[in-house]
């Protein structure tokens, strides 16, 4: 299937076109993926995997399109929004 | 040609029949943010309405991956096209301008809609009212080809073709959108049919095609922009979905005879899909009806945004934007609200939070809502700005007022036993 050629009159061929991701689309669909793997439960391991592993097509270009280093940090700022917070006494 | 008030486009527009509107209207809100496209929703369709012979393409209730699928095929990428050259025919541009206001949410539609666009670009002597386009056959079948799985598969655990996909492949972002007809104020089908065969129940907004006054001529599945009418060949006249308007009526005894919730919204797996009936204005605004969770979420904390509204048919459908996908993708399919809709949808307030628990905990049609306050159970700073949660109570009420549900904002937390891990 991969192997054969584009045909343009074919009316079942795939007509679509890529759109361009901006860098701030990377930047929403990486806090997207991240809050809501953590809220399910997953650890900062398990979390970088979803971005290290060529499995995972979409998260692994940012990944590779980025840098480790812009991963790691919003995920870090998002693991540090979302820590587990106590609630003042006062506050209910 | 007549005038009508779209609130949706912020101004009068044309259309070709005077305004009426319905006491009350079938509405809904899908949350794009939570739909997993298991199709659930479009099997219960399936099974109910169109499992019957010269039905086999038709699938009343859809869910496409954006951007690249659609049923039928491309219907949103060529009806934009042939929006967009009337526009360049015409000298005009299809933006939006002015300022929010009561009556015009959104500010000021300046562009064509598809009626305005076929009165002022298409020959008269035509008869065409709306400006569409009849899909081939083919693009009525395979509803999700391309979709999900353009990498080809060669066999084997996670056998992925080492070779890759030649289709072009969306790398970094895609959603669901799920979609059935939206019963418009202003329906393009109905005002494109020459035979009046399609009508706008003054019940409950339902549009339904009378099959024994449709003469098959598929002037609707030529205008609606939504490609939400269809035609079936062995009957030879044209079908669409029906709102489940005996559910809809209260004559469902699964649920005590009571105003339901349709098949796809009550089947919702995912727990995207919120169904009601909200009221009318005699102008065709809303009544405002705070403790309706529809007129919560689209008036008030604007969450939920029409789908192409520009296309000028008031669709009443609305969809909860995704909030990791490009934003100007995003503002030509849902138009100026979106920026907002995901702000408010990212950092929930309080009522916010209560109201999206309502969502499919019931399939009774809920008609209001009240929230009672609870503790405040966490709190943190997002983007710099401060988020609280309280675990409050979301009551919901029936149509006379009868108490359907209770649920609260923190879920039970279940833990599946070692033993049955990967069962289902
Ligand atoms: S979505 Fe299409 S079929 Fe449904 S009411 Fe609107 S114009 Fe008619
Ligand atoms: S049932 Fe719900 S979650 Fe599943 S595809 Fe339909 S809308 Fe999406």
């Amino acid at each position: 299937m991969s192997k054969e050629e584009f045909e343009e009159t074919d009316p079942m061929e795939f007509i679509g076109m890529g759109v361009p991701a901006t860098a701030q689309a990377d930047e929403d669909m990486v806090r997207a993926v991240v809050e809501e793997f953590l809220l399910l439960g997953f650890d900062r391991d398990r979390l970088l995997r979803l971005f290290r592993d060529p499995f995972y097509a979409g998260t692994h270009r940012v990944f590779v399109e980025r840098g480790e280093e812009f991963v790691t940090g919003l995920l870090d700022r998002v693991l540090e929004e979302w820590a587990p917070a106590e609630v003042a006494e006062g506050d209910n | 040609m007549p005038q009508v008030y779209n609130w949706q486009l912020g101004r009068k527009m044309e259309y070709p029949y005077e305004e009426h509107h319905p006491d009350l209207q079938f509405a809904f809100v899908f949350n794009t943010n939570r739909c997993i496209a298991c199709q659930t929703c479009t099997m219960a369709c399936k099974s109910t309405w169109t499992f019957s012979k010269g039905q086999e393409l038709m699938w009343w209730n859809n869910v496409e991956t954006k951007p690249y699928g659609g049923y039928p095929q491309n219907w949103d990428a060529k009806i934009l096209k042939l929006l967009d050259e009337a526009h360049a025919r015409s000298g005009g541009e299809m933006k939006w301008g002015g300022k929010p206001g009561e009556r015009a949410p959104y500010g000021e539609y300046r562009g064509m809609t598809v009626f305005e666009a076929a009165a002022r670009t298409i020959n008269a002597d035509s008869q065409q009212r709306v400006l569409g386009y009849l899909p081939t056959e083919a693009e009525w079948t395979s509803p999700n080809i391309f979709e999900d799985n353009s990498t080809p598969y060669e066999g084997g655990p996670f056998g992925l073709s080492k070779d890759g996909a030649s289709l072009p492949e969306h790398k970094s972002w895609f959603f669901y959108l799920q979609r059935i007809c939206n019963h418009c104020t202003y329906p393009a089908c109905l005002a494109a049919c020459p035979r009046k065969a399609i009508y706008k129940r003054p019940e409950d907004g339902i549009v339904l095609i009378d099959q024994e006054r449709c003469r098959g001529y598929r002037r609707c599945v030529e205008a609606c922009p939504y490609k939400k009418a269809m035609y079936r060949p062995t009957t030879r006249v044209s079908e669409k979905c029906v709102g489940c308007y005996p559910r809809v009526e209260g004559h469902e005894p699964l649920t005590g005879n009571v105003p339901t919730e349709t098949r796809c919204m009550a089947s919702c797996v995912g727990q995207i899909r919120l169904q009601g009936l909200v009221r009318k204005n005699k102008d065709g605004t809303w009544v405002e009806d705070r403790k309706s969770p529809l007129y919560y979420l689209i008036h008030v904390a604007k969450v939920a945004l029409p789908l192409y509204p520009q296309f000028g048919t008031e669709p009443n459908g609305y969809y909860i934007p995704p909030r990791w996908v490009p934003r100007p993708y995003l503002r030509q399919m849902f138009g100026p609200g979106v920026d907002e809709a995901i702000e408010r949808y990212t950092i929930p307030d309080r009522e916010l939070l209560a109201v999206l628990q309502l969502f499919r905990k019931d399939q009774r049609i809920i008609f209001s809502y009240k929230i009672e306050e609870g503790k405040k159970v966490y709190e943190t700073t997002i983007r710099g700005k401060k988020f609280e949660m309280f675990n409050d109570t979301a009551i919901a009420y029936g149509k006379d007022g009868q108490e359907l549900f209770r649920t609260t904002v923190e879920e039970p937390f279940h833990i599946r036993d070692a033993k049955h891990a990967n069962s289902i």
